[in-house]
């Protein structure tokens, strides 16, 4: 037998291991020329006939795209410069994209090197992985105007190389008035002072990276905080500080009563209570007065319909008895204390009849198993997985495989009036049309179970899974502070951190070190001084809209302003076919025939009612008229059986109907000044017709005011 | 010289395959085998064996006797069976993606072009090889050329379209626009009066060839379509079939088709992608090539497929059934032409139904 094959069988692997690596040298080239993004040939359609998957993300459908398809077309292996995927980026030929690469730079280079050793996708792609990308500095403070550093990327491999791929690494600024990066140095130029932050994308990977100049060089000292609350109100000091931010003083009590009052209970603070409050010398009155609001009943109502809201708690046509069931339900997982994790547990595990078992209607909420999947991930993890239906997520670790396993995971469940886990039922994966398996997102693909809604709720509540307490406690915060840590709430991710990452996590192993425990989390926040300051700004702090500087003032929920104004005016609203003197935070279904709700903005729950916090204070333009010109206000302030007639039928004087109004819709007495004004204004009117007309008008315009609107 | 498939043979006869690589320039398997050990000793490990660029289409000759497969480096005709390359034709265009016989052998239809650029036809004469004319009238390369007549011919490009030309003219005699994507296949049907079209808009259109009408469109494939073939029709007056038209997708399936009357009439779908498919002479069986290097082979009447044969470890681009003996050759990514006895690929007996 002649042995000349022996040099063949040893030549050809080595020949076909070829220097440059398609995944981890070919694919950054293309990201960094930005080939492969969404505007691009990473649309999900491609273009021109050319699609590459969005950022690299599926380097095997990429080297199938660009090395395979059409009979190789696009690599031109015996004139490597003759290549479509050369010639069209460098515009010797015509491309629609334009100038994206400089025929003489190294990346160029690089990627002719790759056909003329033939293109291969390498052995080292498969031997070699991208473990993870490090950045430095991952955070600055840069002091003084212009400012700059250099950012440096390096990329760290399964096979223990470490590369710098800075050059490779796409640096770009999420706001671009506000940060310069040079894209082939990384050189970074701050342009504005604040706290901006920069997005490095190499491979499969994307960071923040956080620069801060300081607004001023003023710091307001750090808390002097203690006890539970320390935490919290040293991360807040301390990035004000580094900031160069002043604090505002705490809010007065009356203030402070109010505002914890709609944050906790949703209602207004009685009068009654307002001057018992204002009476209290007891330094400990407004931790007292926490607790007090933590206990009562309105705070079982007023929670059940966050909760609701969140969990998107709607009657299907025809189903609103699941509903009443599944209000009445999480009404008293509130009421008993129960902790969110078995709130959470309970709804993804229920089955049965929904017109009995009240959380098997999490099941009804949407329909398709894409759409739970989509839903859960939101409620229960605060983070969007829906783009990872078409392509990796481009801006989060989410791949294809987690949306359709976790939606694999709902796929048995059948959504009728009887919820239960059948035999069958899959999800087809759209890249491989095989189904997909169930998965654990971004952690592992499940074993075949009677049904894998159980390891996914087990998961899910453990102590140490990422996602389900910080996503809580940043919503709890959000409803406390005006803003959540993370905005939207419901799209957490690397790319979109939070404004205090160290408070959301210091929170969150508070929340599950508490057994979930909403009260308790909500009693730490409202207990913090950063809770407590006043929303009046002072010089330096006008601009903060997340810093936690002064209290933000939010508009009023479409619910509780309806309440607040029935309050006020003790006049009820009628909703629907309920009984009067219902009211509206105790709805169950949010489509109950309203003109009230309907005009001041409700939210359906068919989506997610989680608004970004710029409409959210806006209001909209058909609510502000309404309130200006409606019967929303005009017929009840008009009526003879509100606070108004009661107050003038008894005899009150102008000076006396003034401040009751003033606690009941702001919850403070009148000022000396405003008592002045309003006497001048009113008493000069003998006639009674002429004086109740006054009296009206002042409170129409006490019910149209930005301070009555708005929790401040 | 013959290379042939297992090195550890000696003897050519005694394998039913056989392997060649058109290694453009170098001629026999012995220089490049010196060449890998010297640069082996010296280091130059990565460069050890020059890369071929895929074979993109093949086309026995009318009489069988050699098989000529195309590719970036140029057209090489290879003798069959043994494969030895016999002579290389060089070309101006810059990939070649098609390769057809008028029906009389006399002329060789090539065709590729300059990608994003130019669709260009090379007509050759035969067996000279030398360029007769050249009609240059796509915006992208030709995917597809098939003959209407010794004549007449028509081509299939990217850039969407399918143009009808006469030897020897520049102009074409017609367009057909419809296409919403780049055409990959065209087949002459009903004698030279329907010519079908399959592109990567996943459809199949059919079109009248003397108006340029749209006759139909069959739209059951969901990604984009590689090949189409047509059945065969035999020569015989027991025989009478009707038209057959086979398609191959991205979306793994094979379809049969009734053209003339736009019907799906069968398909299956396989667990990889099929890209280029041939009927047997006597079109009693269906061979397709597929993404993962391998050949399957599909009985048309229950579209069961039979068995499966690794031809190679990538992506085969070109199948094509000898004229006479039966047996394939396929070539692919691998820069590999190779030969598959008629034993190998169909093992039930070949018998007209």
């Amino acid at each position: 037998m002649p042995i000349w094959w022996i040099f063949f069988a040893v030549v050809i692997p080595v020949g076909s291991d070829s220097r440059i690596d398609f995944d981890h040298d070919v694919i950054p080239v293309l990201t960094k020329a930005g080939c492969n993004t969404g505007a691009c040939h990473g649309a999900a359609i491609g273009r021109g006939g050319f699609k590459l998957s969005l950022y690299g993300g599926d380097p095997a459908a990429d080297y199938r795209a660009i090395a395979l398809e059409l009979k190789g077309r696009r690599v031109n292996l015996i004139d490597p410069d003759q290549s479509l995927l050369l010639m069209k980026p460098t515009e010797a030929t015509e491309h629609g994209g334009g100038y994206r690469l400089d025929p003489d730079s190294s990346a160029v280079a690089r990627v002719t090197d790759w056909i003329r050793h033939g293109a291969h996708r390498g052995d080292r792609a498969a031997k070699r992985r991208f473990v993870r990308l490090e950045v430095s500095p991952q955070s600055a403070v840069i002091r003084g105007s212009g400012g700059h550093l250099t950012l440096k990327a390096v990329a760290h491999f399964s096979d223990g190389l470490s590369r710098d791929v800075t050059g490779e690494t796409v640096f770009k600024a999420e706001d671009p008035a506000a940060l310069e990066v040079d894209s082939e140095t990384a050189k970074t130029r701050v342009l504005r002072g604040g706290r901006h932050i920069i997005i490095a994308r190499y491979l499969s990977q994307v960071m923040p990276i956080e620069i801060i100049q300081p607004y001023s060089d003023r710091t307001s000292g750090v808390t002097r905080g203690g006890g539970q609350t320390q935490f919290v109100d040293r991360s807040v000091d301390t990035l004000l500080a580094t900031l160069g931010i002043p604090a505002s003083g705490a809010a007065d009590d009356a203030s402070f009563s109010r505002r914890v009052s709609l944050d906790l209970t949703g209602r207004l603070p009685e009068p009654g209570s307002v001057r018992s409050f204002l009476g209290d010398r007891d330094p400990e009155r407004r931790v007292k007065l926490i607790d007090r609001l933590l206990a009562s009943e309105a705070f079982n109502e007023y929670w059940t319909l966050q909760l609701a809201k969140l969990l998107r708690i709607h009657a299907q046509p025809g189903n609103l008895l699941g509903v009443e069931k599944y209000h009445a339900w999480l009404k008293q997982q509130i009421s008993e204390k129960v902790g969110y994790d078995v709130v959470a547990r309970s709804v993804l595990t229920a089955q049965g009849d929904t017109h009995q078992i009240g959380p098997a209607n999490f099941f009804r909420t949407v329909s398709g198993p894409r759409e739970q999947a989509e839903f859960t991930s939101e409620l229960f993890m605060g983070s969007r997985l829906r783009c990872a239906n078409c392509h990796n997520h481009p801006l989060d670790q989410w791949t294809q495989d987690d949306y359709h396993g976790l939606a694999a995971i709902f796929a048995r469940v059948q959504q009728g009036q009887v919820v239960a886990v059948a035999s069958g039922g899959q999800v087809i994966h759209p890249r491989t049309g095989e189904n997909a398996v169930p998965r654990i997102p971004g952690e592992h693909f499940l074993e075949d179970s009677d049904d894998p809604r159980e390891a996914l709720a087990d998961w899910l509540i453990s102590s140490d899974n990422p996602y389900f307490a910080r996503a809580m406690v940043n919503r709890l915060w959000k409803a406390m502070m005006g803003r959540g840590l993370v905005e939207p709430a419901d799209d957490l991710r690397a790319t979109n951190p939070a404004t205090h990452p160290k408070l959301l996590k210091t929170l969150a192993e508070d929340f599950v070190g508490h057994q979930f425990d909403l009260r308790h989390t909500l009693r730490l926040i409202a207990s913090s001084d950063a809770y407590s300051r006043s929303s009046r700004t002072v010089s330096g702090n006008e601009i903060d809209d997340r810093y936690y500087s002064h209290r933000m003032s939010q508009s009023l929920e479409p619910e509780v302003l309806a309440d607040a104004i029935s309050d006020v005016l003790e006049v009820s609203e009628r909703y629907g076919d309920t009984a009067l003197g219902t009211r509206a935070v105790t709805l169950v279904d949010p489509g109950i025939e309203s003109q009230t709700l309907d005009v001041l903005g409700r939210c359906s729950r068919q989506d997610t009612c989680e608004t970004p916090v710029l409409v959210q204070d806006n209001g909209g333009l058909s609510r502000k008229l309404h309130l200006f010109n409606g019967p929303l206000l005009n017929q009840r302030i008009a009526s003879n059986r509100g606070r108004l007639s009661r107050l003038l039928e008894s005899g009150a004087t102008v000076e006396v109907v003034v401040d009751e109004f003033y606690l009941a819709a702001l919850g403070r007495p009148v000022s000396d000044g405003e008592k002045r004004f309003w006497n001048e204004r009113l008493k000069s009117f003998a006639d009674p017709t002429e004086k109740r007309e006054q009296l009206e008008d002042f409170v129409w315009g006490l019910l149209t005011c930005k301070e009555f609107v708005t929790n401040h | 010289m013959f290379w042939p498939a297992y090195p550890w043979s000696t003897d050519p006869t005694d394998r039913k395959d056989r392997t060649v690589f058109g290694l453009a320039g170098l001629g026999n398997m012995w220089q490049v085998i010196c060449c890998n050990v010297w640069m082996w000793c010296f280091g130059v490990v990565s460069l050890a064996i020059a890369t071929e660029p895929p074979i993109t289409a093949l086309a026995f000759d009318p009489d069988g006797r050699s098989i000529l497969a195309a590719s970036q480096s140029g057209l090489i005709e290879h003798a069959w069976p043994l494969l030895e390359p016999q002579r290389r034709m060089g070309s101006s265009l810059v990939s070649i993606h098609s390769l057809a016989f008028s029906p009389d052998g006399s002329k060789l239809a090539v065709g590729g072009g300059t990608p994003a650029e130019q669709g260009v036809v090379e007509i050759r004469s035969w067996p000279e090889g030398e360029v007769l004319c050249t009609v240059d009238g796509h915006s992208d390369t030709v995917q597809s050329v098939t003959w209407r007549n010794n004549d007449v011919f028509a081509t299939a490009s990217l850039d969407h379209e399918v143009v009808l030309w006469r030897v020897g003219e520049t102009h074409p005699i017609r367009r057909f626009r419809g296409h919403s994507k780049g055409v990959t296949t065209i087949e002459f049907m009903a004698d030279g009066a329907l010519i079908a079209s399959g592109a990567l808009d996943q459809n199949i259109r059919i079109w009248n060839v003397e108006t340029g009408e749209l006759v139909r469109t069959l739209n059951n494939h969901t990604r984009a379509i590689h090949e189409l073939r047509k059945r065969p029709q035999v020569n015989d007056s027991q025989t009478r079939r009707l038209p057959m038209l086979a398609s191959v997708s991205d979306d793994r399936t094979v379809r049969l088709w009734q053209p003339t009357i736009g019907r799906l009439v069968r398909f299956c779908r396989l667990d990889v992608v099929p890209l280029s498919v041939a009927w047997h002479t006597n079109g009693a069986w269906l061979t397709v090539a597929c993404d993962d290097g391998s050949v399957r082979n599909i009985h048309p009447d229950t579209m069961e497929v039979v068995n499966v044969t690794n031809a190679a470890q990538a992506w085969l681009y070109a199948i094509r059934v000898h004229p006479t003996d039966g047996s394939l050759a396929v070539g692919g990514r691998e820069g590999q032409l190779r030969r598959l006895s008629n034993e190998q690929i169909v093992p039930l007996p070949i018998t007209m139904p």
